[in-house]
């Protein structure tokens, strides 16, 4: 699992096609998400690039406190196990949530023509 | 080639750039404070247009020119037209991302706050254009850095830049033409 730090943040990360050929990217954002959101339309502006091709999801899953609290931990090398356990435990907290949302989107990307 | 100037606001450095970039605004002396409020997007842009990125237009070699405002976050800005440019394979040297943040003077940033963030603009915008002036040949200077990388890039050279490489030996007397074919000056 990639550690994020401040300098990654808007960093686009690859991690394969669904079932359905969509290629699926990942991207960790920080604070108030207007201005990136702008940046891209303007990149796809810039480039003349379909709207339609690209398709953004706000994940609603915010840090809790046992992911925030495994994150502190794994920039210590002698806790970074346990702050590891402590992240795998928050995910598994926010996965119903997040299982839900990519059932949506996947419900979503069939309706589009 | 787009070549993208940013900084903070996207309303006083990265608009003087682009401008000087354009010739809109001249590279050998400091224009007057009136000139650049006559500047369409100087002192103009709002907080909740950041992000979006402006035309100013295009330089001679065709080049593209724009602002765009990206607060404290170069990194995104930088990551994202990265990532993106990957995602939808457009040339990853297709553009050029200038910080003109780097040669903002403390002048600019308080001048700025006070117009842009705050809404004093009576107060703010004559302290920014003064900065502004004060910082305005640094600013040529990263704009010259930037043309002249972008000739190196289009395989150009202006018509000054090949002045310069012409011997100023008087018509028959140099001996540049020596130069080609290998053998020395008479004088040396």
């Amino acid at each position: 699992m990639p550690r994020a730090k401040k300098k990654s943040a808007g960093r686009i990360l690859y991690h394969g096609r669904d079932g359905r050929g969509n290629k699926v990217y990942a991207l960790w954002l920080k604070g108030e998400k207007g201005m990136p959101y702008r940046l891209i339309d303007s990149f796809l502006d810039l480039y003349r690039l379909p709207k339609e091709e690209f398709y953004m999801v706000d994940t609603p899953a915010r840090d809790n406190a046992l992911l925030v609290a495994g994150q502190f931990l794994r920039r210590m090398p002698l806790f970074s196990p346990l702050g590891l356990y402590l992240v795998r435990l928050g995910l598994k907290k926010e996965y119903g949530g997040l299982s839900s949302l990519v059932q949506k989107v996947i419900g979503n990307l069939t309706d589009l023509p | 080639m787009k070549v993208i100037y940013h900084c903070y606001g996207g309303t006083h450095s990265s608009v003087t750039a682009a401008s000087i970039h354009l010739g809109f605004l001249p590279a050998d002396r400091i224009p007057e404070k009136e000139t650049f409020l006559r500047i369409p997007l100087y002192d103009r842009q709002e907080a909740d247009e950041h992000g979006q990125m402006f035309f100013m237009g295009q330089d001679e070699f065709g080049n593209e020119v724009y602002i765009v405002a990206r607060r404290n976050r170069p990194e995104v800005l930088e990551n994202l037209m990265a990532g993106l440019a990957a995602m939808f394979d457009t040339p990853r040297d297709g553009y050029m991302l200038v910080n003109v943040m780097v040669r903002v003077n403390l002048t600019m940033m308080i001048g700025g706050f006070l117009s842009r963030r705050w809404g004093f603009i009576r107060m703010g915008r004559p302290i920014v254009t003064a900065g502004t002036q004060a910082a305005y040949f640094k600013v040529v200077k990263l704009v010259k850095d930037v043309r002249r990388e972008l000739e190196v890039i289009h395989g150009k050279k202006s018509a000054l830049f090949q002045r310069q490489q012409i011997s100023p030996g008087s018509c028959g007397g140099g001996d540049s033409h020596r130069l080609f074919t290998g053998e020395s000056g008479t004088g040396s």
